[in-house]
């Protein structure tokens, strides 16, 4: 009976020990189809997103560029990004982060924006391990999450032994960021393991558990602890507090100049207003999306406020582009994986003149849908979409509009 | 059929005979890597469930949160197995055997998990050091051989070096850098560069609160808070051991140990 309790619960520990040592934090960003609909179609729209390259070598840098659109239909369920933090998607760090700005302000720290505005970044990412990575730029919202931008396969190449991320400090010493300091803390954990294997091997070296039971039993503790017991004990006692002084005034003379962990909020200024980003309006007077079709249906009004005439080019949700295949659209490097190349059709006259106000009904049709997990919108609690509008104008410029409503599924 | 009745003169309740005295150091011998085992599965889980990101990243180690944090966490286990080492064998390695045990779980799980497994560098997620506390407590107790004292002494001294252990390994992340024209600590830098897609920056709670504000030096208000909070977990813990021995397993075991001598 006690050796089946003893191996039983053997059991249970060893299982229940190496199952902590396999906790990880996660590592992949990809959940990006298992986020709701509407936290994808509804929050940050990405556009004219560039990554420079899709191959590196391991301590070679590539530059991801692009702007994004805070949706003013931001859901109501989560905070504002009042707390955002400009963020790079990635699975654990395959590449290192050298550089992120937004408009301009370097993105260390976390930043306040605002619905409704367009943002420009840039982050800079040297390579690190080896292999292929789907890398995203990402907004971190706080209660949101991480709300995930284009992807891009990119292919690492080299060997992590090569790796190296130099900086230099205030101090005037080089370092490598990727291993500095953990010699020192190898070492003092082992300094420390010296008194504590001592102290372990101090008691279990004699008989513990039974005659010290009975022991205490029967009125005998006492002599249970002798009086070279107390004399170590004493030592012991000084000797860790002697060795925690000497340690810590030590790391004090070699580092005078310390500074505490540097953390906080910043405003950042939106890009400006421009025709591009509001000259046109939109109106959604009936939007359903066709279950066993696929496909979504908008009948728009479209109000064209610029000075050019313009064309629907391109509907975007989510990351999913709905490219419109009469029109060339602009080359844009998006995840091609993303991208429903003939995916939109539109009926009625297709140019809109400046001034003019078309109806539009346009179809936003692809397997995309589905294999993005974006047709479960129906099941979100308020059943609605999101995404922006991208308008091709005859002076070559690219005209935006977000738009956001309610949405009704049809199951014929 | 207690064994305490067979005391007789100078013989001792403990003096067995060979044989069992045998088998008596056999059973030592497999409870203590079994009990080893047991608290390292449960401490560490407790630990990363209260303590987790604090004592995952280098540049969650403030001088507040971190320092109050993990030793209100980190004396609870202690507490308990010593009030069953000490109380029922009069063993004063408590604390040291938690802390020994929780390190051990974490140096495996920073390993396999984040080193290996999700690709961190360890400069990034090396686990604080708590030998020192761990060392004062059994100490403390041994010598007052009262959970009283131990719970007044004791538990703050577990407290108050916690911070001034850890220094000699933290100093050298709290070099400045200049970084896009901007003041970082080479904590923050090593977080900011390799990057942790479920961590952003804002998640750490840096010095945040009214603390600091008599004095400046916050490391040390936050050490004497913890010390102040850590007296009341250790007394609470000590008496979860009390109830936790009391289950009818321990007895079991011990009470058949009884018959055995008997
Ligand atoms: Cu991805």
């Amino acid at each position: 009976m006690k050796n089946k309790i003893i191996s039983l619960l053997g059991g249970v520990a060893v299982i229940v020990t190496s199952l902590t040592a396999l906790y990880a934090p996660q590592a992949g960003a990809h959940g990006e189809r298992s986020q709701e609909p509407f936290l994808r179609m509804r929050t940050v729209h990405w556009y004219d997103t560039n990554f420079s390259t899709n191959r590196v070598a391991v301590n070679e840098e590539m530059t991801i560029t692009g702007k994004f659109l805070l949706a003013e239909a931001w859901p109501e369920v989560i905070m504002k990004p009042d707390v955002a933090y400009l963020h790079v998607a990635e699975p654990g760090p395959a590449v290192a982060k050298v550089e992120t700005w937004l408009n301009g302000v370097p993105a260390a720290k976390s930043f306040k924006l605002e619905l409704g505005k367009t943002y420009e970044y840039k982050v800079i990412v040297r390579g690190r391990k080896p292999g292929e990575a789907h890398i995203h730029p990402m907004l971190n919202v706080q209660s949101a999450g991480g709300l995930v931008g284009p992807g891009q396969w990119t292919l690492i190449e080299g060997v992590y032994e090569d790796f190296t991320y130099p900086v230099t400090t205030l101090t005037g010493e080089a370092i490598d960021l990727n291993t500095y300091g953990f010699a020192n803390v190898v070492k003092w954990h082992i300094i420390w393991a010296i008194p504590a294997l001592f102290w372990v091997l101090y008691w279990v070296r004699r008989p513990l558990f039974i005659p010290r039971f009975l022991m205490v039993q029967n009125g005998e503790e006492d002599a249970l602890i002798t009086s070279t017991d107390k004399k170590v004990g004493i030592a012991l006692l000084i000797g860790t507090i002697v060795l925690v002084t000497m340690s810590s005034n030590s790391a004090k003379e070699q580092y005078p100049v310390q500074i505490p962990l540097q953390s906080a909020i910043i405003p950042v200024e939106a890009l400006p207003v421009t025709p591009q980003n509001s000259a046109v309006k939109a109106k959604i007077l009936k939007a359903n999306y066709r279950i066993p079709g696929r496909s979504m249906t908008m009948t728009l009004d479209i109000t064209n406020g610029s000075a050019t005439p313009i064309k629907l080019a391109e509907f975007n949700s989510a990351n999913v582009r709905f490219t419109n295949s009469l029109i060339p659209t602009l080359a844009k490097t998006d995840s091609a994986e993303l991208w429903a190349k003939d995916g939109l059709n539109v009926q009625g006259e297709p140019t809109i003149y400046p001034g003019e106000t078309a109806r539009l009904e346009i179809e936003a049709s692809d397997a995309l849908w589905e294999t993005e997990r974006l047709s479960s919108l129906i099941g979100d609690p308020d059943s609605a979409f999101g995404g922006v509008l991208y308008f091709q104008g005859a002076d070559g410029k690219t005209y935006m509009e977000e738009i956001s409503g309610p949405i009704i599924p049809t199951f014929q | 059929m207690s064994a305490t009745a067979q005391s007789v003169g100078a013989k001792s309740a403990g003096d067995l005979s060979p044989v069992m005295a045998g088998m008596s150091r056999k059973f030592d011998l497999l409870l203590v890597p079994i009990l080893f085992l047991a608290i390292t599965g449960a401490f560490h889980i407790h630990f990363m469930l209260l303590a987790g990101d604090w004592d995952f990243w280098v540049d969650w180690k403030d001088r507040r949160f971190w320092i109050t944090i993990t030793p209100i966490v980190a004396i609870t286990f202690p507490a308990a197995i010593q009030y069953v080492l000490w109380e029922y064998f009069r063993v004063p390695l408590g604390a040291t055997l938690c802390i020994v045990a929780l390190l051990f779980g974490e140096w495996m799980n920073r390993y396999w998990g984040f080193t290996i497994w999700s690709g961190f560098p360890a400069t990034l997620t090396w686990p604080a050091m708590l030998i020192a506390s761990a060392l004062v407590l059994d100490a403390v107790l041994m010598l007052t051989k009262n959970w009283v004292a131990t719970a007044i002494v004791g538990a703050p001294l577990f407290a108050l070096l916690f911070y001034a252990q850890n220094i000699v390994i933290l100093a050298p992340y709290h070099v400045p850098v200049e970084h896009m024209g901007q003041l970082m600590s080479v904590a923050d830098m090593v977080g900011y560069a390799f990057v942790r897609t479920a961590t952003p920056e804002y998640l750490r709670m840096i010095e945040r609160g009214t603390l600091r504000t008599f004095g400046g030096e916050s490391a040390l208000i936050a050490s004497f808070f913890a010390a102040f909070i850590c007296m009341i977990m250790y007394t609470a813990w000590w008496k979860l051991g009390a109830v936790g021995a009391k289950m009818r397993w321990m007895k079991s075991i011990f009470d058949k140990a009884a018959k055995v001598r008997a």
